[in-house]
């Protein structure tokens, strides 16, 4: 089984909120000082969905990442919990892309790696929330896909997914080779054994250009964007707080229950 | 001093909380000013191991400090070593915390004949000196701890503890509270005073009326003590420490060699910390720098590995640093009133040791703010000694 998995590289969506801001003249937002990026939480749940069918029926797994200032100890966790190479899209005219650009540089460089039965997305990136990548790529590359899983199972060439919905979870079968977006429902993922991130530590990605690709850096990036960020802004959250007063407790909630009904909540 | 006086505790560390849960055993309720939560910074991240005064002796006097240097406060260290059975199951009455004390007997093995050959010498002198040490050949150790590195030639035995840090902190905020002590979230940014009373402690926003102000701000001591005109020098240094799951538990010693310290947790989980030559590898960070770093991680997981092979299979959970508070020169704390106030105390260089020396540093200094003396002599570590 050859597996493929993206992985994002973004700003900690742990991070305080009041760390984040915003320059509104280039419409981006200021990485908050002295805090680390990490790898986008549902993209190590898609590490995790692969090498959970590693453990069970073996298999080679691909990490694949894109950007600039990619951080070697961040981008090289896949590494560490257990895939078995990783391949960077590192150059300035690959960032600064929307979905469309971002997705067409991911499925020409699976194209050049050529052998995959799978293809693994987080459900979407912590940062833009767009939730387009994992799509776009089956499109470019005339896959199946299946969004939002919770489990995979593999027999016979077709992968058995649970994807999860608004109220519980539907099972899809589909026929391999495809591409799975991965949501937290699947679990936690793991922790890296001292063993896996010393390997990971001696590991070198490798590392790919535009060239090496077959595309034209007027094809992916910010030129080849197919949307136009018009404004970013950070919303004012408003939040209102009264206090209900009573004598005893017990009176300040049958005050609190009555504020609630008056609000038609109860 | 009258009950009444306002007694404010400026860090919610181990040592102001220790403070306060000593003043509080006294009837003295106190108020922590506190910028973050208890224990976020070093003392809710520390190894949180209690050590046999022995060990300093040998692993730090001599090597790191002149011989002799640590006497004035060798005693803090049997004081912590022998009260922490008893203060855990006060603080799980009083505090409602488990800290988690447990035995924790430490083996510092050795892998190198020459380091062999000076120890021997300094524990029979040691031993001479009345204190518990003991060798270990290296087949006794293997005994002890199957799994270490075939090449080992020995190991110092010492009786030692341990807690958990953050739990620990906790339970004399919790103890101390159920007395009366509070606590306010806020940033010190002054003082205001009259004379040479300081009369309230003013913060970002607002400020709260004192009779007592104690300085309990540990790597930020400097800060506090420059609002006052007597800005005492400190050493900030980083430590770094990991934190793993096994998937079997570890013999329950405290693994010590000359790159790093394995520590079982009661809970099961394990700490890896950073060890040098001779004792705590400390780095000296600017800035306040709390940031782990890959460096530290990394020789930390190899020489781990390399003491304790089955470590290779534990998961890495958390990798985190604290900042530590020393004095430019040796390691002894500084304890007692600040020069030129009438009613400012200062509890700063306590090291690595605050944990500790945190059952000794808040009886003194509670003792010293409620009668005005202690029971020992504590000139030598007195504020006074700078000016």
């Amino acid at each position: 089984m050859n597996m493929i998995v993206c992985v994002k590289q973004v700003l900690d969506p742990e991070a305080p909120p009041a760390s984040f801001k915003i320059d509104p003249s280039s419409n981006k937002v200021v990485p908050p000082p002295g805090v680390s990026p990490v790898i986008s939480p549902f993209d190590e749940q898609a590490v995790e969905a692969a090498l959970r069918i590693k453990d069970s029926q073996g298999g080679k797994i691909t990490a694949i990442s894109l950007g600039t200032n990619l951080l070697r100890e961040v981008v090289k966790k896949p590494l560490s919990m257990g895939a078995d190479e990783l391949i960077l899209l590192e150059d300035e005219a690959f960032t600064e892309g929307d979905s469309w650009s971002t997705a067409y540089a991911l499925a020409m460089a699976i194209k050049i790696i050529g052998e995959y039965d799978l293809i693994f997305c987080g459900r979407q990136a912590a940062d833009w929330d767009a939730g387009q990548i994992g799509s776009g790529i089956a499109e470019i590359l005339g896959l199946p896909s299946v969004t939002v899983a919770k489990k995979i199972d593999i027999t016979n060439g077709k992968a058995r997914v649970e994807r999860v919905t608004a109220d519980g979870y539907e099972v899809v079968e589909v026929s391999l080779p495809a591409l799975i977006t991965v949501s937290n429902e699947l679990g936690e993922p793991r922790y890296a054994t001292l063993k896996g991130i010393m390997a990971a530590g001696k590991k070198q990605p490798t590392i790919w250009k535009p060239a090496d690709i077959g595309v034209e850096p007027s094809q992916i990036g910010a030129a080849g964007r197919r949307t136009k960020l018009l404004k970013l802004f950070q919303p004012v959250l408003e939040g209102k707080c009264e206090i209900i007063e009573g004598e005893s407790p017990e009176e300040a909630a049958v005050n609190l229950a009555l504020k609630l009904r008056e609000a038609k909540i109860i | 001093m009258s009950p009444k006086k306002e007694v404010v505790i400026i860090g919610g560390g181990v040592c102001g909380c220790s403070i306060a849960y000593h003043l509080a055993k006294q009837g003295v309720p106190s108020q922590i000013i506190e910028r973050d939560a208890i224990a976020s910074q070093a003392s809710g991240k520390a190894w949180a191991v209690i050590s046999a005064p022995a060990r300093i002796l040998l692993f730090f006097e001599d090597t790191v400090v002149p011989r002799g240097s640590m006497q004035p406060c060798l005693s803090f260290f049997e004081e912590g070593f022998h009260r922490f059975p008893q203060l855990a199951l006060e603080l799980k009455e009083e505090g409602g915390v488990d800290i988690e004390h447990g035995e924790l007997p430490c083996l510092s093995v050795i892998f190198q004949e020459s380091e062999e050959r000076y120890l021997k010498e300094r524990l029979s002198q040691l031993a001479n000196e009345g204190f518990e040490v003991s060798w270990l050949e290296a087949d006794e150790v293997k005994a002890r701890i199957p799994d270490i590195n075939p090449g080992v030639r020995g190991a110092v035995f010492f009786p030692g503890q341990q807690v958990e840090p953050y739990k620990y902190v906790l339970s004399l905020f919790q103890a101390a509270e159920a007395r009366g002590a509070s606590i306010k979230q806020g940033e010190v940014v002054g003082f205001r005073y009259q004379g040479s009373k300081v009369t309230a402690v003013t913060l970002a926003k607002g400020e709260v009326e004192a009779d007592v102000v104690v300085l309990a701000m540990g790597p930020w001591s400097g800060q506090g003590t420059s609002w006052l005109g007597k800005e005492i020098p400190v050493i900030v240094r980083r430590e770094q420490c990991l934190k793993v799951e096994v998937p079997q538990r570890l013999p329950p010693y405290r693994l010590l060699n000359n790159q790093v310290a394995i520590i079982p947790k009661v809970n099961g989980t394990v700490v890896l910390g950073r060890t040098g030559a001779h004792d705590v590898v400390h780095e000296e960070v600017v800035n306040f720098d709390d940031r782990p770093t890959e460096e530290a991680k990394t020789s930390i997981m190899s020489a781990a590995v390399d003491l304790f092979p089955k470590l290779e299979e534990a998961k890495l959970v958390e990798h985190r640093a604290g900042l530590e508070a020393w004095q430019p020169n040796g390691g002894l704390p500084m304890l007692g009133c600040l020069p030129g106030w009438d009613n400012v105390y200062l509890a700063a260089w306590l090291a690595t040791w605050g944990i500790q020396w945190s059952p000794a540093v808040g009886r003194v200094m509670a003792d010293l703010i409620v009668k005005g003396h202690t029971e020992e002599s504590i000139e030598p570590l007195s504020p006074a000694r700078l000016w």
